[in-house]
C-alpha cells in the first residue's frame, strides 16, 4: 500500500490554516492581554497575575462561577435526558412524526432576544401566563419567577432548556437511526423487554452520540451568554449572572478589559480541565 | 392478537405523553403568534398576552419586510450561509479524513488540539480579530465574515465528523486502496457520500447557528446593506420601547428559510448509518 | 448510493453560488462598491414614497467646499436611518467632493462596536454617543478630536444652549457637538388623579400621600422597571437630590464626597419604605423599562418617571396625550436630571474633513431636517436657535425644558457615574427591594465601588 506521508498534512491543512488565525491567535492574545491592567488603548501596562488574584477576591466573580457550574450541572443532566426522551419518543415510525419533530426542533430556530423576550413575559407576575394561569385555577398566585433571587436561575434554566434541546435532540435521533433494527430484533427475540433493550443495547450503542451531545452541551453551558443578557441580565443582583456575561461586562462595559479577559481565560481553562480528558480517553478507545 | 394490543398501547402512550409535552411547549410559541398579529393598540387596552386581537394586524409582517428591510437581511444571510456552510463542511470533513483513516501521528493530539475552538468565547476574539481585519482590509467583507464563521465553526464539525467516521468499516478503504484509489479518490467518492446523515446534521446545526449570529456580524459589517438577520431584527429594538407586534411578525419571518432547511435534511436521521455498519 | 450524497452537495453549492451570484446582481450588495448606486435609488425612493419636501435641506446643503475629495464615515443609531439616509444623500449631492457613508448599529451594538473600533484603531470619522462616563471613555483614551478651541474660535457658547455644552463638556475639553438634550420630569395620568380627587404634589409629603391614595385604590403609584437598572434609578436619584440638597447632590455625582453618608442613606430608605409599601409594581425588577408605557397607558400605573421624549414615545404607542401631563418632582431644589447626545469626531481628521464633518453634522441637525423628520429628533435640538416644539403636538415638551432652564439640572446618575460603579448601585437596587440588604450597607457598598475605580 502506497503511503504519502504528506497527504494527511494536506487534507488537514485549509482547516488548519482558518483555525489558527481565527482561534489560537487569539487565544494567545487574549493570554497576553490578561496580564496587563489598564482601558485597553495604548494605555495597557504589564501586571504579571495581578489580575488572577484580584478575581480570587472578587465576590461577583465567584457568583458567577458558581452559577456557571450549577448550569452546567443542569444542562448535562435535564438537557440531555430531555433531549434523548423526545428522540426516543419520535425514533419510530409514527403517523405525525414529521410535525412533532418539527415542532419540538422550532424554539431552537428562534433568536436569542425573541425567546428572552417571550419568555420575560410569561414570567411576569401580573400578566405573565403562567400566573395567570394559576389564577384561573383559583390559585392566588403572584410569584415573581425572575424577580426573586432564589427562583430567578432555574425559571431562567427553564427558558433556556425550551429553546436548547433542539439541537441535541436532531443529534441522538441520528445517532438511533444508526442503530441497525436487526440488533434490537435479535435482543427481543432473546427475550429482552423494551427498556432493558434500551439500557443495555441502545444506549451502550449510541456511545459516540452521547460523547459529541454531551460534549457540546458542556461547552454550550460554560459559555452561556445570549438568554442570561437578554431575559435577566444577570440580575436581580448577580442572582443569574455567569462567567460569560460578567465578562462581557467587565471588558466591554466597565472597560477593565485585561481583567475581563483574565476570567475568559479562566472560562478556557475550565474547559481545557474536564474536555481534554475527557476527550482523549473516548478518542483513544477505539 | 396480543402483540398488536400491546403495540396500541404503546402507541396510544406514545401519543399521551407527546401531546402533553407538546401543550407545554407550545406556551411560548402561541405567544409569539399572538404578539405579531397585535397593532400596538392592543398593548395599551388591557388585552391580555394570551387572548386574540380583534383586529389581526397583518401589516406587521409586511412592514417588517420592507420598511425593516428584513428581505435585504434574510437575502445577505441566505448568501453567507450557503456558501459559508457546505465550505465549512467539506473543510472539516477533510480534516476528519485526516485525523480518522490516516496513518497521521499523533491525531489524538491533534484532534483534541482542534476541538479547543469550540471553547473560546467569541468575545474575546473581537478585538485581535479586528485589528487584523483592519489592517488587511477585511472589515466590512463578506469574506472576512466566512473567514471567521468557518473558524469557529471548524472544531465543532470536526467533532461530529469524526465521531461519523471512525464507526465506517476500514475494509472499504482497504478495499477502495486495492482497487488502486488513491486518498482523495476514496474520501471524496466514497467515504464523503457515506457521511450523508452527519452531513445532513451538520448542514441543519451550522446553518442555523450561522443564520442568527449576532455579535461577529454586527461588529464586522458596518455597511447597512450587507447586514443579517439578527442584527436587523435587533432594529426592531427602539430605543424608548419596542413595537412587539412588529418585531415578533420579523422574527417569524426569520425563521422560515431555517425551518426550511431543516425540513430538507431531516430525513437523512431515518436513513441513517445503516450503509456504513454494513 | 454513494454518488447521491456528492452530487447533493455539489449542487447545494452550484445553487449556493447561483443564488449568490442572483440576488447579488439585482441588489448590488456583495462588495460594497455599487453600495452607493443603491443607496441613491433607495433612498430617493423612500423620500418621493412619503412625499417628504426635501426642499428646505436642500437649500442649507451646499456648504461650498471646493477641495479635494473628502470621505467621512459616521456610525448612529439605527433607529434614525430612514430620515438619516434621505438627509445623508442631500448633503452629498449638494457637495459633490464630500461623500459621507452612514452605518447603522442598535444601542448596544453602537456601543460595542465603538469600543472594539477604539481597540483597534479604526474609530470612524464621527459617531453618536452619550454625554458623561460614555462619552469620556473615548476622551480618557484620546480618541476624540478636542474641540475646545475650534469651539471657542466659532462661537459655539452662542451657538448652543449652556445645559448641552456642559453635558458634552468631559475631562476639561469639548468633547463632541451636542445633538440632543434630554431632561426628565414625571409623568402623570390626569383623569386618575381627577377620579382620586388629587393635586398635583409640591412637597414630597404630599407626593407620598398621592401614591397611598392611589395603592389604596388598586392603581399602582409608580411605574418603573429594574432590568438594566436605570428606570429605578430615575426615582431614587430624586430621592437624594431631595436629601441631599443641590451643592451636595453635584458633589455627589462628580464623586468628590462619600456616597457612604447621610443623605444617600435616607434616600435609600425612602426607596425601601416604598418598595414595602407596594408603591412600585410587582416584580418590577426584572421587568423591562420598553414596557412602562403599557402600565401606564393602560392606567393600571398613575406614574412614570421620563423623558421629555415620552410624548413622541407614548403617541407612537397609540397612547393618547389627553389624560398626560407632568410635574417635577417634588424634590425641594426643583432640579430635574438632564443628560445630552452628542456627535464625537475622530482625532486624526485633517483639517478640511473636521470642516466637513462638523458642517454635516450641523446640517443633519438643523431646523430644517428636523422639521421634515421630527420623529428621528430628541426635539427640541439644543441649539439656541432651535425652533420651539409644537406644543399641539407635544404639550409636554417645551414646559419640562423651561422648567429645566429656571430650576436647573444635575447629571443623571447613570452618566455622571463609571459604569461599573452604576452596575453596584443597581445591583443594590434590586437588593434592597428583595430584602437582601440595608440602605447603610448599599450606601457603604457604593462608596466601595467608587473607591476601588478611583484606584485603578
Amino acid at each position: 500500500m502506497k503511503e504519502n506521508k504528506t497527504a494527511p498534512y494536506l487534507f488537514m491543512l485549509p482547516a488548519l490554516i482558518i483555525y489558527l488565525s481565527v482561534i489560537i491567535f487569539p487565544v494567545f492574545y487574549s493570554l497576553w492581554i490578561s496580564f496587563q491592567s489598564g482601558t485597553g488603548i495604548g494605555s495597557m501596562e504589564f501586571v504579571g497575575m495581578k489580575n488572577y488574584t484580584q478575581l480570587i477576591h472578587d465576590e461577583v466573580f465567584w457568583m458567577s462561577f458558581k452559577h456557571t457550574i450549577i448550569w452546567i450541572v443542569l444542562t448535562v443532566f435535564v438537557t440531555t435526558t430531555v433531549s434523548l426522551m423526545l428522540a426516543v419518543l419520535m425514533n419510530q415510525k409514527f403517523r405525525g412524526r414529521t410535525f412533532f419533530r418539527a415542532f419540538f426542533y422550532f424554539p431552537s430556530v428562534i433568536s436569542a432576544i425573541a425567546v428572552a423576550i417571550i419568555w420575560r413575559w410569561i414570567y411576569n407576575p401580573q400578566i405573565g401566563f403562567i400566573n395567570q394561569f394559576a389564577q384561573m385555577l383559583g390559585l392566588d398566585f403572584t410569584q415573581t419567577w425572575i424577580s426573586t433571587p432564589n427562583t430567578a436561575l432555574i425559571a431562567l434554566f427553564i427558558a433556556a432548556l425550551w429553546q436548547a434541546i433542539g439541537q441535541p435532540m436532531i443529534l441522538f435521533l441520528a445517532g438511533l437511526g444508526g442503530i441497525s433494527p436487526d440488533v434490537l430484533e435479535a435482543a427481543s427475540i432473546d427475550g429482552a423487554n423494551g427498556v432493558q433493550t434500551f439500557f443495555h443495547i441502545t444506549i451502550p450503542l449510541m456511545k459516540d452520540t452521547f460523547i459529541m451531545v454531551i460534549s457540546t452541551l458542556l461547552i454550550a453551558a460554560m459559555k452561556v451568554y445570549d438568554i442570561v443578557k437578554g431575559l435577566t441580565d444577570g440580575g436581580p443582583n448577580n442572582a443569574t449572572q455567569v462567567l460569560a456575561s460578567y465578562m462581557y461586562n467587565q471588558v466591554f462595559q466597565y472597560n477593565n478589559v485585561g481583567y475581563g479577559t483574565a476570567i475568559a481565560i479562566i472560562m478556557v481553562l475550565m474547559m481545557l480541565i474536564v474536555i481534554i480528558p475527557y476527550m482523549s480517553f473516548t478518542a483513544k478507545k477505539e | 392478537m396480543e402483540g398488536k394490543a400491546k403495540k396500541n398501547a404503546k402507541s396510544a402512550l406514545r401519543y399521551l405523553v407527546l401531546i402533553i409535552l407538546a401543550l407545554l411547549w407550545i406556551v411560548p410559541i402561541v405567544t409569539l403568534f399572538l404578539t405579531a398579529i397585535k397593532a400596538k393598540s392592543d398593548f395599551i387596552s388591557g388585552l391580555g398576552l394570551f387572548e386574540m386581537p380583534e383586529r389581526l394586524a397583518w401589516e406587521n409582517f409586511t412592514n417588517a419586510m420592507t420598511q425593516g428591510r428584513l428581505f435585504l437581511y434574510m437575502k445577505n444571510d441566505l448568501i453567507i450561509c450557503l456558501l459559508k456552510v457546505p465550505l465549512g463542511i467539506f473543510i472539516s470533513s477533510m480534516a476528519a479524513f485526516a485525523l480518522t483513516r490516516t496513518k497521521l501521528k499523533h491525531a489524538t493530539a491533534w484532534f483534541v488540539f482542534l476541538l479547543l475552538g469550540m471553547m473560546l468565547p467569541m468575545q474575546i476574539a473581537l478585538v485581535p480579530i479586528s485589528i487584523i481585519y483592519n489592517k488587511l482590509g477585511l472589515i466590512n467583507t463578506y469574506f472576512g465574515l466566512f473567514y471567521i464563521y468557518i473558524g469557529f465553526g471548524v472544531s465543532f464539525m470536526i467533532l461530529i465528523m469524526h465521531g461519523f467516521m471512525k464507526g465506517i468499516d476500514f475494509a472499504i478503504d482497504e478495499a477502495a486502496y486495492i482497487d488502486g484509489a488513491n486518498k482523495w479518490q476514496n474520501f471524496f467518492h466514497i467515504i464523503l457520500p457515506i457521511c450523508k446523515p452527519a452531513i445532513a446534521t451538520l448542514f441543519i446545526t451550522d446553518f442555523l447557528s450561522t443564520w442568527n449570529e449576532y455579535l461577529l456580524a454586527s461588529v464586522i459589517i458596518n455597511d447597512n446593506k450587507l447586514k443579517t438577520v439578527p442584527v436587523g431584527l435587533m432594529t426592531f429594538v427602539g430605543e424608548h420601547g419596542t413595537d412587539y407586534g412588529y418585531l415578533c411578525a420579523g422574527v417569524l419571518i426569520s425563521v422560515i428559510p431555517v425551518m426550511a432547511v431543516y425540513l430538507i435534511f431531516q430525513r437523512y436521521f431515518v436513513e441513517g448509518m445503516a450503509g456504513a455498519v454494513k | 448510493m454513494k454518488g447521491k450524497s456528492v452530487k447533493k452537495f455539489l449542487s447545494a453549492v452550484l445553487v449556493g453560488t447561483m443564488t449568490a451570484s442572483l440576488l447579488a446582481g439585482c441588489g448590488g450588495s456583495s462588495g460594497g462598491g455599487g453600495s452607493e448606486d443603491s443607496k441613491d435609488s433607495e433612498s430617493d425612493k423612500a423620500a418621493s414614497d412619503s412625499g417628504v419636501d426635501l426642499s428646505g435641506v436642500e437649500a442649507i446643503a451646499d456648504i461650498g467646499y471646493e477641495g479635494d475629495p473628502i470621505e467621512l464615515s459616521f456610525w448612529y443609531l439605527q433607529t434614525r436611518q430612514e430620515g438619516t439616509d434621505v438627509l445623508t444623500e442631500v448633503f452629498n449631492k449638494a457637495n459633490p467632493n464630500i461623500n459621507v457613508t452612514v452605518s447603522y448599529y442598535d444601542t448596544d451594538g453602537i456601543k460595542d462596536a465603538c469600543k472594539t473600533a477604539a481597540q483597534s484603531g479604526s474609530m470612524p470619522s464621527m459617531w453618536f454617543n452619550w454625554g458623561g462616563a460614555l462619552g469620556q471613555y473615548y476622551v480618557d483614551n484620546d480618541v476624540t478630536y478636542d474641540l475646545t478651541e475650534y469651539g471657542e474660535a466659532n462661537g459655539w457658547a452662542d451657538l448652543y444652549t449652556p445645559g448641552a455644552m456642559n453635558l458634552v463638556t468631559l475631562g476639561g475639553q469639548v468633547s463632541g457637538i451636542p445633538t440632543s438634550y434630554n431632561v426628565i420630569g414625571v409623568y402623570y395620568r390626569t383623569d386618575l388623579f381627577k377620579q382620586y380627587n388629587l393635586e398635583v404634589p409640591k412637597t414630597i409629603e404630599e407626593f407620598e400621600s398621592v401614591c397611598a391614595t392611589l395603592k389604596e385604590n388598586g392603581i399602582t403609584p409608580m411605574d418603573t422597571a429594574g432590568l438594566n437598572g436605570w428606570h429605578v434609578m430615575r426615582w431614587i436619584e430624586q430621592f437624594i437630590e431631595y436629601e441631599a440638597g443641590a451643592d451636595m447632590h453635584d458633589e455627589l455625582q462628580s464623586l468628590s464626597t462619600s456616597w457612604d453618608c447621610d443623605a444617600v442613606k435616607k434616600g435609600l430608605e425612602r426607596y425601601e419604605r416604598y418598595c414595602k409599601e407596594g408603591y412600585f409594581p410587582d416584580g418590577f425588577i426584572t421587568a423591562s423599562p420598553d414596557d412602562t408605557y403599557m402600565a401606564f397607558g393602560m392606567g393600571s400605573a398613575a406614574m412614570d418617571i421620563q423623558g421629555q421624549w415620552y410624548d413622541s414615545t407614548l403617541q407612537n404607542n397609540e397612547v393618547t396625550l389627553e389624560n398626560v401631563s407632568w410635574f417635577p418632582f417634588p424634590n425641594e431644589t426643583g432640579r430635574m436630571s438632564a443628560f445630552a447626545e452628542m456627535n464625537q469626531f475622530n482625532k486624526n481628521l485633517s483639517d478640511e474633513e473636521l470642516e466637513a464633518a462638523i458642517a454635516y453634522t450641523n446640517f443633519l441637525f438643523s431646523n430644517e431636517a428636523a422639521k421634515i423628520y421630527p420623529t428621528y429628533y430628541n426635539l427640541p435640538l439644543p441649539r439656541t436657535d432651535a425652533d420651539p416644539v409644537d406644543p399641539a403636538v407635544n404639550p409636554n415638551v417645551q414646559d419640562m425644558l423651561d422648567t429645566s432652564s429656571e430650576n436647573g439640572t444635575f447629571t443623571i446618575t447613570d452618566q455622571a457615574f463609571p459604569t461599573e460603579v452604576a452596575d453596584v448601585l443597581f445591583n443594590n437596587q434590586d437588593a434592597i427591594a428583595n430584602g437582601e440588604t440595608t440602605p447603610e450597607k448599599a450606601a457603604a457598598a457604593i462608596q466601595k465601588a467608587i473607591e476601588s475605580y478611583q484606584s485603578k
